[in-house]
Parts: C-alpha cells; sequence; structure tokens
C-alpha cells in the first residue's frame, strides 16, 4: 500500500510590480530513459534533475487482543502486528543554470494570477512552488514488486500462541491462511443523519497469511483493499475494533473473529518519523517498475511545470 | 337488518360520485408527470366521443414522459430515505432522458438509475432487486485524465475482477493536483454502463449499490442488521415493531435460527461471545428475538462486504413469520439470491402493491386485506410491469371515485390507528389482530374483543387502572388514544366504511 503526497512547497506569495520582467513560459522535455538520471531540459540550456532520498524504515509492533470469537471460541489472547513504514522523498534540483549559485539549489515555479478582492479590484499576485514529493509506504504486500520497498519488513501476526485462529495446530500458526475480509471499524458521525455509527473505514478482500515460523504469520498478498482515511501507517489497525471474516472450509461457510489494536503509540512514533527531514539524495535513475517514479515523471510532463491549464508558469 | 344495509350501500354511492372527465384527467396527469394537463388537452377532452378511451390513451403517453421516471424516481428515494437536500442542479441523466434541474445530489448515482428504469416501458417493479445492471456514475473522475485509483462508485465494484477489467486504472498512473495547489475545474463524465452475469448470486439490484450501502452504513461488529431492517422495510412491509412471540413451543426454533452457534456447549458460548448475539444477554430476551431471528440470519447475507461490496458472496438466510403466521426460511448464498427469493415471496407482492397504494391511491384510503389481495393477483397477472400496474390502479374506482369523509369513518381511522399498537405485540395465531374488523372473523368474536379492550384498558375510568399494555410495553396509550377508542366504541365500532358490525 502506498500513500502518496504531493508537495508543492509555497515559497512566498505577493503582488508583482508593474516593471516586473515578462516571465517566459516554455513546456520543458522529461527525458525518462531506463537506467539513467531522470533530466528536465529547457531550450536555453537549462537542465534540472530528479532525486530522491529515504529514511531507515521504521517498524512498531501493535498489540491486538481478541475480544470475540466465533470460529473456536477462543478470546483474550493478545498478540501483536509488526507493521513498517518508510519515507522517501523525491525533488527536482538544478544542475545546469546560468547563475551558478542556482546549481544544487531547488527549482522554484513561479506562477502569476489575477485576484480580485472584495471590492472588485483586480490585483496580479505571485507564487513561488519549489517540488518536493514526500512518500511514505506503509504495507508491504502491495508493493513487493518495487524494487525501493526491498529493505521494508514483511509485516506479520506475532503470537505465542495461535489455537485461537481456525486451522492452527496446537499454539502453532497454520501453514497458510486466507482471510475473505478484514475490516477496521470506527464511529464514524454519519453527515445525513448526524448520529455516530459504526463503520468500516478500512477493508480488505482475501488477505493472505503465510506461516514463518512458530510464532510468525506473514502478510503476503490482498486481493484487493479500500482505505477511507488514507492514513499512511498501520491502516490494517487503523480502527476501534477489527473484524475478521474467515472461511473455515471450501464449503463458504464463514466465522467472525473480532479483535481490539492498541495503535496510539505507535500512531504518535510514526507521525514523529514522518516529520524527520531527508538529508541525503541521490539522482534517480528511471525505472519502469517504480510505480511512485513513473507518477512522478508524469506529473511533470503533465502540467505540474507549466501550471497545469493556463500554460504560465515560469521556472526559474 | 335489510333496510339498514340498503341504506348503507346508498350512503357509501352517495358520497363516492365519479369524477368529472376533466377532474379524472387532471388527477391522472398531477399524479404521472406531477403536472397539470394542458389547455389544448382539456379543450381534445371536451371534443372527444369516447372520453374514456381519451384518457387512457393520454395516460399512456403520460406514462412514457421523463416527467414519470422523475417522479416515481422522486418516490423511491422517499421510500428508501435516501433523498439529501444538496448537490449540484445540473445534472446529466441517464438512460436517455434529457437533463433535469432536480436539486438532490443522490440523484446522480446508479441508485437512482436503478430507480428510473423500473419506471422506462415494460420494466418490471421486480427489477429492483434482481437487476445487475448499472450505470456508473464517477463523479471525482477529470474528464481526459488518465485515472489511477478507484473513487466513489467506481470503488464500491473495485473488488470484482470484471469491473476492474472493464474500468482499468491507467497503464501510466497520474497522481492529481492537490485542491490548494491548483484550481481544476471538474468535468463530470456520462455514467458509463456496466452488467454483471445473468443470475450473478452476487448482485442484487439498489442492494448491492454504492447508494444503499452508504445510506445504511454498517459493519460487521453490528452485524449488518442496520441493512437487513431496511430490507425487510421496504420489501416486506415489516418495520421491526417489538413484537412478542407468544408461540413459546417455536423459540427453540427462532433461537436456532438466528443464532446457529446454539450448537456449541454453554461453557464455549460463556467464554467466546461478548457481543449482542451472546445468548444470556440477548438471546434469550423475547422481545429482542423477536426482530434478531429475522434480521440476524439476513445480516449475515452482507457480512463480507464493508463499505464496498465483497467479490465472494457470503450465506445468509430470508427469515421471517409469514402471513399464515408460519416461519418462512430459506438458505441463500449472496445478496443476488436473497433478491431473487424475496421477490418469490408472497407478503414481497403485498408490500409492493401497498407501496402502490399509497402512492396513487392514498395512504388514509383504507385497503382492506381482500382488496389487497385482490389487487396483488392483477400486479402478479402483470407480469409485475410498473407501468402496466399503475395504469390498471388509475382505472379502479378508488382512484376515479374522489372519497368523501364522513365522521363514521374518520373515528374508525382513527381508532384503528391506536389498536395498531397492540397488533404490534400481540400479533400470533393465538390472539386475532384488533385492527381487522369484524375482530376474529365475527360480530359476536368482534363483541366480546370490544369488550375486553375496553376492560382491559379500563375505558370506564380513563385508563385509571388498566391491566393492558403492560407496563413496560414500549408503547403506553395517551389520554388522547383513549378517547377515540371510547368514541368509537359509543358510536358502535364502525369499519372503515363507516358500517357498523
Amino acid at each position: 500500500m502506498t500513500y502518496i503526497y504531493l508537495l508543492l512547497a509555497t515559497l512566498a506569495t505577493g503582488l508583482v510590480s508593474e516593471a516586473a520582467e515578462m516571465p517566459k513560459f516554455e513546456t520543458p522535455e522529461v527525458l525518462a530513459i531506463p537506467g539513467e538520471p531522470i533530466r528536465i531540459k529547457w531550450t536555453d540550456g537549462r537542465v534540472a534533475t530528479l532525486q530522491r532520498g529515504s529514511l531507515e524504515p521504521f517498524g512498531a509492533k501493535v498489540p491486538i487482543e481478541i475480544t470475540e470469537n466465533l470460529c473456536t471460541f477462543q478470546s483474550g489472547q493478545v498478540c501483536g502486528a509488526h507493521l513498517y513504514l518508510k519515507k522517501e522523498q523525491m525533488r527536482v534540483i538544478w544542475t545546469s543554470h546560468p547563475d551558478p549559485e542556482k546549481i544544487g539549489k531547488l527549482i522554484r515555479i513561479v506562477k502569476q494570477r489575477e485576484v480580485k478582492d472584495s471590492t472588485g479590484t483586480v490585483t496580479s499576485q505571485e507564487t513561488v512552488q519549489t517540488i518536493e514529493m514526500d512518500e511514505t509506504y506503509g504495507n508491504t504486500y502491495s508493493g513487493k514488486t518495487d524494487i525501493h520497498r526491498a529493505d521494508i519488513p514483511q509485516e506479520s501476526i506475532e503470537c505465542q500462541d495461535f489455537s485461537w485462529l481456525p486451522g492452527s495446530v496446537g499454539p502453532l500458526p497454520p501453514s497458510a491462511l486466507t482471510i475473505a475480509h478484514w475490516g477496521a471499524e470506527s464511529m464514524v458521525t454519519n453527515p445525513e443523519t448526524g448520529r455516530d455509527e459504526n463503520r468500516v473505514v478500512f477493508g480488505a478482500f482475501g488477505l493472505k497469511f503465510a506461516k514463518r515460523d512458530s510464532t510468525h504469520l506473514d502478510i503476503v498478498e490482498v486481493l484487493s483493499w479500500y482505505d477511507e482515511r488514507e492514513t499512511p501507517f498501520g491502516q490494517l489497525l487503523n480502527g476501534d475494533a477489527l473484524s475478521l471474516f474467515i472461511e473455515k472450509d471450501s464449503g463458504g461457510d464463514i466465522c467472525q473473529i473480532t479483535m481490539k489494536p492498541n495503535l496510539q503509540i505507535a500512531q504518535g512514533l510514526a507521525s514523529e518519523y514522518t516529520r524527520k527531514e531527508i538529508t541525503e539524495f541521490q539522482d534517480q535513475v528511471f525505472i519502469e517498475s517504480d510505480t511512485p517514479l513513473r507518477q512522478a515523471v508524469q506529473n511533470l510532463r503533465s502540467g505540474q511545470l507549466t501550471d497545469y491549464y493556463n500554460n504560465s508558469a515560469e521556472v526559474r | 337488518m335489510r333496510p339498514l344495509i340498503l341504506l348503507s350501500l346508498f350512503f357509501s354511492l352517495a358520497v363516492q360520485a365519479e369524477l368529472s372527465p376533466a377532474s379524472y384527467l387532471k388527477k391522472v396527469s398531477m399524479h404521472i408527470r406531477g403536472t397539470m394537463p394542458t389547455t389544448q388537452e382539456y379543450a381534445d377532452l371536451a371534443k372527444a366521443e369516447d372520453k374514456n378511451q381519451f384518457i387512457a390513451t393520454r395516460m399512456d403517453e403520460y406514462l412514457k414522459s421523463r416527467s414519470h421516471v422523475d417522479k416515481m424516481e422522486f418516490r423511491l428515494h422517499e421510500l428508501f430515505q435516501t433523498r439529501t437536500p444538496s448537490g449540484p442542479k445540473d445534472l446529466t441523466r441517464p438512460l436517455g432522458y434529457e437533463k433535469s434541474n432536480l436539486i438532490y445530489s443522490d440523484y446522480n448515482t446508479s441508485l437512482s438509475d436503478l430507480f428510473r428504469s423500473t419506471a422506462l416501458p415494460d420494466a418490471t417493479w421486480d427489477e429492483l432487486l434482481t437487476s445487475r445492471k448499472y450505470a456508473i456514475h464517477e463523479p471525482y473522475y477529470e474528464k481526459g485524465r488518465p485515472r489511477n485509483s478507484y473513487n466513489g462508485e467506481l470503488e464500491f465494484y473495485s473488488a470484482f475482477q470484471e469491473f476492474r477489467e472493464a474500468f482499468p486504472l491507467s497503464p501510466v498512473d497520474y497522481v492529481t493536483p492537490r485542491a490548494n495547489s491548483f484550481t481544476s475545474p471538474m468535468e463530470f463524465t456520462e455514467p458509463v454502463p456496466f452488467a454483471f452475469t445473468e443470475n450473478d448470486p452476487r448482485i442484487a439490484g439498489v442492494l448491492t449499490s454504492s447508494r444503499f450501502f452508504g445510506r445504511y452504513t454498517n459493519s460487521a461488529l453490528n452485524k449488518n442488521r442496520r441493512r437487513a431492517a431496511a430490507v425487510f422495510r421496504i420489501f416486506l412491509c415489516d418495520d421491526m415493531k417489538a413484537q412478542v412471540v407468544s408461540d413459546k413451543s417455536n423459540l427453540k426454533k427462532y433461537l436456532d435460527i438466528a443464532f446457529p452457534k446454539q450448537s456449541f456447549s454453554e461453557a464455549e458460548m460463556q467464554a467466546a461471545t461478548t457481543s449482542v448475539e451472546s445468548k444470556d444477554i440477548h438471546g434469550s430476551r423475547k422481545d429482542c428475538m423477536s426482530c434478531h431471528y429475522k434480521l440476524d440470519p439476513m445480516g449475515q447475507a452482507f457480512q463480507l462486504s464493508g463499505r464496498i461490496l465483497s467479490p465472494t458472496p457470503s450465506r445468509g438466510r430470508l427469515t421471517y413469520q409469514n402471513l399464515k403466521g408460519e416461519i418462512t426460511d430459506i438458505p441463500v448464498t449472496g445478496l443476488g439470491a436473497l433478491g431473487e427469493s424475496i421477490t418469490k415471496q408472497p407478503e414481497y407482492a403485498q408490500c409492493q402493491v401497498r407501496h402502490f397504494w399509497t402512492w396513487f391511491i392514498g395512504k388514509d384510503r383504507p385497503l382492506t386485506q381482500d382488496r389487497l389481495e385482490e389487487l396483488t393477483s392483477e400486479f402478479d397477472r402483470l407480469d409485475r410491469k410498473t407501468n402496466a400496474f399503475i395504469k390498471h390502479l388509475m382505472t379502479q374506482p378508488e382512484f376515479k371515485n374522489p372519497e368523501r369523509d364522513t365522521p363514521e369513518k374518520r373515528l374508525a381511522r382513527n381508532a384503528r390507528a391506536v389498536l395498531q399498537n397492540c397488533t404490534h405485540c400481540h400479533n400470533s395465531m393465538e390472539m386475532p389482530s384488533f385492527a381487522e374488523w369484524p375482530i376474529d372473523g365475527s360480530t359476536d368474536s368482534h363483541k366480546q374483543w370490544i369488550h375486553s379492550i375496553s376492560e382491559a384498558l379500563d375505558l370506564a375510568n380513563d385508563g385509571a387502572k388498566k391491566t393492558m399494555p403492560p407496563q413496560d410495553s414500549p408503547w403506553q396509550p395517551s389520554p388522547e388514544d383513549l378517547r377515540v377508542l371510547k368514541e368509537w366504541i359509543s358510536a358502535g365500532t364502525p369499519d372503515l366504511n363507516g358500517v357498523k358490525p
């Protein structure tokens, strides 16, 4: 599961003086050749390069308590879910520019717009932005194909005794397990009634687990999932309660297990982690299979550098 | 006695004079389209030799109009309680109809399209539950841009392989700019038709629409009871008021259906269940059981779906006490199978006829059981085609003859409304319904029951020492309720036609 957000840091906003130089609008060429650094070239010889940096993955063991068990009727056990998060950032800097002071600095996208105030007076306003794309990667089961995720450990459920789970062999976990639906539920106000109601805020269909050892079940695959809250960390557990529907047999008989996660402490730590600054960056070569990278290139080509609709941005 | 009956009949006919042709045409037009006939139509009617034929022809034309479809959509939103007063004013209408100026955001959903499609020529009412065809709306999709994630209605079916193939994500993903970074003019696309395989057991018309799931939010923790309750209310006219199951011999059967885990030992149940399903907390309380034996088995058919629809069908049951007082208990796998099963139930057909009656004849106009059965037969004979049945209703005397109220009828309606509260608890084979007259089928039994009711409610003393309903009953009669009953009994307990037994 990937969580991506585009940060176009607004550096300054102000009125443009009448003497300001007329901006030069241009759609630059974005070169994304597999195995080569990603470059942006302007006709006047300026070149910018996409770089990437990352932090070591963050991990936490989140307690989960089995509160209701309509499968094996054993409840009360407390297990742990090992969840991880990795922060990366992509940025675009000048690597060739007539002003040597600009080399190694973030490119600046300058846009001008006419703004009407409450009295109807129209003024021209200038906005300056940079490109810094933060990415946080949560659950690894959806991103195994991305090369840069290789250092994120496999997420898992750890229990000293798995006998509460269907298919377990004594205290040992089953060799494989499929959860037909995993839902994280929270009390959410229904805007139509104004009442707080339990509803599923994260759900996954066909969540597959495989036994790693006598105390761990790894999350290895998911058929599909949805996430109302789009939180970067701990989506699986991000609710007041978790409901798991497990196929007991091939005949389609399904039973339900309810768990209570305690995500608060880990979420606080994850939040601290995502605020950490990345200091080391390298030029990023283009990798076709790298989804976030493809997205970044597509952004650059789709108008991020030219203000999308008006083609009225100047890059300095 | 005979002169009295003749007098009643004469009185009844006298107050039910048939509408004039112009008034009939106006009523037809207002009920179908929500607008008056044009001046030209009135002029043409005046010239027509066969006025009934003229109105019948107009009726056919009105039933093909967009405003009829709009009006039926509006009625269904009311019934489903899916209307919210917000949203864009100018929405693209699906199914070949031009733009509408309705102001409700909920008109821009596949649920709306299903509502609309039931009013199209030759559409059958059962399609509400059996259709596998949807018009997929995609409110967050920007026209001309590749899509990198499923939103809104697209997301609802996104776990289905065939759906993902029909609506694939763009091969080159794209990150939509944040609204606060760029102002992006949102362009709505036309709804895109999508049909699941015929007889797909996972798909059930309105029940598997994004809006239905969103309106009746639910979760695994509360066992999808809210969704089940909506199905019972809309399709079986069972609004789930608490009832006491007086037939104690059936209690074990109810418990077995609602809580199949009874087969587990007492110790297992004690140790494992902390939910409302716990036998000790809930299962043994008869007033709770009277709803849970229906809600819980149906809720199971929804259980694998959270906010979006599960591609795996869930097992559940359609369980309720039918019109004969017996338990209908049908195992189903998937919501599609549930929808199909519901349409086969006599209670469903009668319930839908009641809805049509409310819309086209009027909620205040009494509908006797005999008349309901007669109309239900006609509904079935017409293959449950929506427009054909509406046309049939509009040619019925109850539509053509305006009912003029009499004090007796008014009194009877008010008394019936009060006595229906008793029926919610006393609804079993052992006790007749107090709201159906004569009570227990004969004049003698009616009189006996009226005597018992008067005593139990202590009407002579305005309820000062009443013994019914029990003190812990959720309904208690107000002084006004008691006054209504007293007046009705003093007037000789006239029925809904004002006739005394």
